[in-house]
Parts: C-alpha cells; sequence; structure tokens
C-alpha cells in the first residue's frame, strides 16, 4: 500500500514541477518577418522540392524558421541557411505536418548573419505542396536546383523566445482565453483553472482510495 | 388503481434506481471526471476550432430551423447568414490550420463579435452542411435540445451542444468501466485506474469538448463492446440482445463510420449463437434474430423517410473506389503498415503507423493545427513501449486462459480492423478525389478506446507485485498528458 501511495504522491509532484518548470519557459515569437503580406502561390509541385533564395537576415537566438509551405500530410522538409559559403543554420521537420506553413526548429545562433542563403529541400513528396510568398524582381526571387527562378520569394519568418516566461503572461493569456466565448470575461479562466483541478483532484484522489 | 397496478407502475423506476444505486462510486467518480475534462476542453477550443465543427452546426441548424436534413447543392452552398457571420468575427477561416494565427483577442475584436452575433440574420443556409451532409441524423437530432435552449446566440448554442458532447463522455467513460468489469473480472481496482486514464485521454477530451458526431458514436460503441462482453461472459438474454440490438440501431444512424463496426458485432454474434444453440438448442436463436432484428430495423425506417439517401452513403461507402481494389488495398495497407515489396508509394518519406497514427494520438488538436515538438513524440514512445510490453506478458503468462476466449478476441479483432479498413477506404477516396496524401486522423480509432483501457489493465497486471506502484504511474502519466495537452492548446490559441 505504501508503495503504491509513494509511487502515486511522487509521479504526481513530478508532474506539478515539470508544469512549474515549463511555465518558466518563454513562448516562441516571430522576431524578422521575410516577405510583407498579401502572399500569393510561387508555385506547386507532387515532387520533390529544392528551392533557395538569397539576401536573407538570420536574427541571433532564432530556434525555429517558418516557411510558407502548404501541405495536408506535409513531407519530411530539410533547411538549410548559408553564409560565407558555410552552413550557419541548419534544421529539419519530420513529416505528417498540416498546415499552410512549416516551422522548422533550428540551433539558435549566438549572433545574427546576413547575406544568409536560405535553402529549402524536400527529398519524397508525391502529395500536392504549394510554395508561398511574394512578388519580386528576378534577380531577387528565389530559384530551384536547376537555377529557374520562381515568380518571387518564398514567405519566411524568424521565431525566437521573447525573454518573457509563461507565468509573466498568466494574466493576458488568462485576458485572451475570456475572449471570443459565449461568455466573456477572465472568469472563463478562472473557471478553467478551477475545472482541471477539480478534475485532477478527483482522479488522484481516486486512485489514492482505490489502490491497494 | 390496484395494488399490483401501483407496483407494475413503479416497478420500472424502481428498477432504474435499483440500476444506479448499483454503480460503484468509482465509476461515478471516472465518469465525472471525463465530464469535466470535456467541459475544460470545451472552454479551451475555441468556437468552430473543433475538427469540422462549422459543417456540423450547419446539420444542426438546418435540421433545428426547417425540420429537413442537410442536402447536396449544385452552386452557392454554404452555412447560414448567421453562422457565417459568427464565423467570420472569430476570425475562423485565419485560423484554422495557421498555428501561426491566435483566437480573436482584443476587447475592439470582441465587441465587434458581440454586434455581428446581435444582428437579425437568418438561421436557414443553403441546406448543405459541408463534409456532415451525408451523415445519418441522429445525433444532430439530440443537439437540436441544446441548439434551442442557446435561445438564438450562435456561440452560446455552440457551447451548449459542446456540453452534451461532454455528458456522452461521462456516459462512455460509464460504459467503459462495466466493458472492464465484465471482460476481465477479478481486478476491480485495476478496472478503476484504467477507466480513469480514458477518462483524462486527452484526444478523448478534446473530441467531448467539440460539437461533432463521433462522441456519440464513442457511447453508442462503447455499449456495443459491453453487450457483447456480457454476452460472452454471461450467455444471450432475450434483454441483453434488446439492448445490443438497439445500441447497433442507434450506431448506424449515429455516423456511417458505425458500418466498419458491424464485421465484428455480426461476428460475435454468430458465434454466441453458435455456442447458445449447442447449449440450449434452437431456442437460443431468438435473442440473435431480436437483436438483428432490432439492430437493422430502423435503418430500414430512415432509408423509407430519406428517399434512400441512406443506402446511396452506405453504397458509397461499401463500393469499391474507381481506382480499383488492389489500389485501394494496398493504399488501406500502407496507410497503417510498412510498404510490401511491389507496391506503389502512396507515403513516400513518411512512416504512417508512427507518423499518422502514434503522433497524431499523442497530440493532435484544433482543426489538425496543434502539435506537440517531435521530441515530445519521441519520448511518449517510452511509457508507450512499456505499456505494451507489460501488456503482451500478460498475454503471454496467460495464454492458456486466453485459448477459451478466442472466439472474443477474434470478434474485438474484427471489430478493430473493420474500422480501420473503414477508415483507410475513406482516405482512398479523399485521396483519389483530392490528392490529398492521407486523411489518418486517430480520432477515428476512439470508438474502440474501451480496449484501449483493457490493455492497461492487462499492462498493469504484467506488472506483478509492481502492479500498484506501476498503476499509479500510469494513471499520472494520462493525467500529465492531458495538462500538457491543454496547456500546448492554450498557447496556440491564447498564448
Amino acid at each position: 500500500m505504501i508503495a503504491a501511495r509513494t509511487a502515486l504522491a511522487l509521479s504526481v509532484a513530478t508532474m506539478l514541477v515539470l508544469i512549474a518548470v515549463t511555465l518558466t519557459r518563454s513562448p516562441v515569437r516571430v522576431v524578422r518577418v521575410g516577405e510583407p503580406r498579401p502572399l500569393k502561390t510561387l508555385g506547386s509541385t507532387t515532387g520533390p522540392i529544392s528551392v533557395c533564395q538569397e539576401g536573407e537576415t538570420l536574427p541571433a537566438k532564432v530556434s525555429a524558421i517558418r516557411a510558407g509551405l502548404e501541405g495536408s500530410l506535409g513531407p519530411p522538409v530539410l533547411l538549410r541557411a548559408f553564409a560565407g559559403g558555410r552552413i550557419v543554420a541548419e534544421g529539419s521537420r519530420s513529416g505528417n505536418w498540416t498546415d499552410d506553413t512549416v516551422t522548422i526548429p533550428v540551433k539558435p545562433l549566438s549572433a545574427g548573419a546576413h547575406s544568409v542563403k536560405l535553402c529549402l529541400y524536400v527529398r519524397h513528396n508525391d502529395e500536392l505542396l504549394q510554395l508561398y510568398g511574394a512578388a519580386s524582381g528576378s534577380h531577387l526571387a528565389a530559384y530551384s536546383a536547376g537555377g529557374q527562378r520562381l515568380p518571387g520569394r518564398f514567405s519566411v519568418e524568424y521565431l525566437a523566445s521573447d525573454g518573457n516566461s509563461w507565468w509573466s503572461r498568466v494574466v493576458s493569456v488568462a485576458r485572451h482565453v475570456g475572449i471570443g466565448h459565449a461568455f466573456a470575461g477572465t472568469w472563463v479562466a478562472l473557471l478553467l483553472a478551477m475545472l482541471v483541478a477539480a478534475l485532477a483532484s478527483l482522479l488522484v484522489g481516486l486512485a489514492w482510495k482505490e489502490l491497494p | 388503481m390496484t395494488r399490483m397496478q401501483a407496483r407494475m407502475r413503479a416497478a420500472p423506476r424502481t428498477n432504474i434506481r435499483a440500476l444506479l444505486r448499483g454503480i460503484p462510486a468509482a465509476a461515478w467518480i471516472c465518469a465525472l471526471v471525463a465530464l469535466l475534462n470535456g467541459v475544460a476542453w470545451s472552454i479551451i477550443t475555441p468556437p468552430f476550432q473543433g475538427r469540422d465543427e462549422p459543417s456540423h452546426f450547419a446539420y444542426v441548424q438546418q435540421l433545428a430551423e426547417t425540420g429537413t436534413l442537410p442536402h447536396e447543392v449544385a452552386e452557392g452552398g454554404g452555412p447560414s447568414p448567421r453562422e457565417n457571420k459568427a464565423i467570420e468575427g472569430l476570425h475562423q477561416y485565419e485560423i484554422m490550420l495557421a498555428p501561426e494565427v491566435p483566437a480573436i483577442s482584443s476587447v475592439s475584436e470582441q465587441r465587434a463579435l458581440k454586434n455581428d452575433l446581435s444582428e437579425e440574420l437568418s438561421p436557414v443556409g443553403s441546406g448543405e452542411a459541408g463534409v456532415a451532409t451525408s451523415e445519418p441524423p441522429l445525433y444532430y437530432a439530440l443537439e437540436i435540445v441544446p441548439y434551442a435552449l442557446g435561445a438564438g446566440n450562435t456561440l452560446t448554442q455552440l457551447q451548449l451542444m459542446r456540453l452534451a458532447g461532454a455528458v456522452l463522455a461521462a456516459l462512455t467513460t460509464l460504459l467503459a468501466f462495466f466493458f472492464l468489469r465484465e471482460l476481465l473480472p477479478g481486478s476491480p481496482w485495476m478496472t478503476t485506474i484504467a477507466t480513469g486514464c480514458i477518462a483524462v485521454q486527452p484526444l478523448f477530451g478534446f473530441m467531448s469538448g467539440t460539437l461533432n458526431p463521433d462522441t456519440m458514436l464513442y457511447t453508442v460503441s462503447a455499449a456495443v463492446l459491453l453487450c457483447l462482453a456480457r454476452a460472452f461472459r454471461r450467455g444471450l438474454s432475450m434483454r441483453l440482445s434488446i439492448a445490443l440490438g438497439a445500441a447497433i440501431a442507434i450506431g448506424l444512424v449515429t455516423k456511417l463510420n458505425f458500418i466498419g463496426l458491424c464485421a465484428g458485432i455480426f461476428l460475435g454474434l454468430s458465434l454466441i449463437g453458435i455456442r447458445e444453440v449447442r447449449s440450449h438448442g434452437r431456442e437460443a436463436l431468438k435473442p440473435i434474430g431480436a437483436a438483428t432484428g432490432i439492430g437493422l430495423s430502423p435503418v430500414l425506417l430512415y432509408a423509407v423517410f430519406s428517399g434512400g439517401s441512406l443506402f446511396s452513403s452506405i453504397g458509397d461507402v461499401i463500393t469499391f473506389n474507381n481506382g480499383g481494389f488492389f489500389k485501394e488495398v494496398s493504399y488501406a495497407w500502407q496507410l497503417y503498415l510498412p510498404r510490401l515489396p511491389g507496391m506503389s508509394h502512396y507515403f513516400p518519406g513518411i512512416e504512417t503507423y508512427r507518423e499518422i497514427w502514434f503522433d497524431r494520438f499523442v497530440g493532435l488538436y484544433g482543426w489538425l493545427d496543434t502539435q506537440f515538438p517531435t521530441w515530445v513524440d519521441n519520448l511518449a514512445l517510452i511509457p508507450a513501449g512499456l505499456i505494451a510490453v507489460l501488456c503482451l506478458r500478460t498475454l503471454v503468462v496467460g495464454r492458456e486462459r486466453l485459448r477459451s476466449r478466442l472466439p472474443e478476441i477474434a470478434t474485438y479483432a474484427l471489430l478493430l480492423i473493420g474500422l480501420l479498413v473503414m477508415v483507410g477506404h475513406s482516405a482512398f477516396s479523399s485521396y483519389l478525389s483530392s490528392g490529398a496524401a492521407a486523411f489518418g486522423d486517430p480520432r477515428y480509432l476512439l470508438p474502440v478506446l474501451p480496449l484501449l483501457a483493457a490493455i492497461l489493465v492487462l499492462a498493469i497486471r504484467g506488472a506483478g507485485r509492481w502492479a500498484p506502484p506501476v498503476a499509479a504511474v500510469i494513471l499520472v502519466t494520462f493525467l500529465a498528458h492531458d495538462l500538457f495537452s491543454q496547456m500546448q492548446t492554450i498557447a496556440r490559441y491564447y498564448g
């Protein structure tokens, strides 16, 4: 009996610590937008992709790069950023994304980089993928592996932690939760917190009583 | 009124009371947890960000406002002006499938939404209900009650309809509890822990907190599983056969995916029938006939009233697509399993069993746009693998006892296979019509959620003398999974 209840107590404590630690992390924000909106379709394919564009600026501490590529069961995507002929950032995203953008995590850079060539690669694909971006002059436009110019530059957003923890944003998130529902007000977030606390307490209490 | 008449009139009420009193407190608590979880998810998920929610709302609205079923329209199909206004005010189209776009956040947007909702707009649309148009009407007919209580306010109506889903989740959990007691008797505390786990399974909670006929399909499927388990264990009485027949009938007019379960159900009925005839003679066929007759009769009635539209829908479902039988089999195989030599490559670069079914089961909320980072999916392989190993250990150790229950196991296996085939068929149709790579969504497998609970009981048993602490860890893992899923969804929409 002691072992079961000890395990339960330790598991709950671990869960609470993990939640607290997670909330000390900073949310990821867009720190730089590559191309102005509105975006248009630059091209579509049901085959592999190898497309690059030059003249990008990579801000410091970027932890992910979001590109304007749409898929329904997105294939694996590789992203590489080159500066001065060497790779300065690289990341990949496994398959199974369903959005009109794909966000690829990269290892944060300690310092920013200018005159960056950004390349997107999809090796295996047979679904319809669409590349979104903005029109540009031919010399600035993205180009495929064969050197063929696209009608513009694909959209890129650079994401990085904004330095403020989730804890510090609790009130603003609570306010946001209270908007856009049938019943408006910050009390909605409080109600939600009470519901979650109640269900967790009931479940843990039940296990405490039932475990032999 | 004689005393006898009075007693007869009071009897059903007494029976229901006795039945409710017979439900253990642990089952009630698990059901309450599922209810609260569904309500929490209904608040977390912004209106109309549940899967295909605008279509399901349009179906209920069409039924409530015109008394007619939705139908395909040649041109200009769309929701009612009233629903459309709410969708616009919520920026639904900008938010869906775009994880970088949060839910509306400013007071001015809220004010504009409130003004939009107060406009006197028609609640009657084109008559079409998007992807829900071809679905049977029972779930939507029940949702008319909360719709009517919403007094014309679209967001209030939707919230009340979502709460009905949370109530169904509680009922599903209750049924799953009794299913486990029938299937794996002798371990009541393990039943409680496993039921508690599925009560907080986050995908189940998310679906329960949105407007979707899947929620009722889960309930009906749990009822079918309970009836079958009871029949295998105690024999098929007339009362039980009526309950099973009713569950089949309700399932068939709830969602077309229920057809996928029918092969398993009728295999189970046949196997029970053979056993009963051997021991009780031909009289035992009566309950089988009753279950089949009751199960199928409302479908025939509905077909008559809907002018055969149900048959055309079922026909669409069970007819092989133009792509041909072997292509379809190849596609369906690869949707779940690694490609075999000689098969065309339908999912290049993707391990479907892992990336569609496992990763999406770990977390895919909102309009298919809220996921965990890949490392979380990888981490989840550890507890999932441990549960699988412990479950296998129980099965191997108890293999002698399993032999006597092979007919029952075959029934549940065919239920699952039928569901997989059904989903594979729909995905292939979608692939042919739109070129979409796959429409694989683990929510389609939740009708067999009680079987997941059974796996958990077996895993706990497999831990031997460590079973109690292992059960505690499994329960908290499920709870943590739910809480982190809710946090991830809050971060996506409100962060």
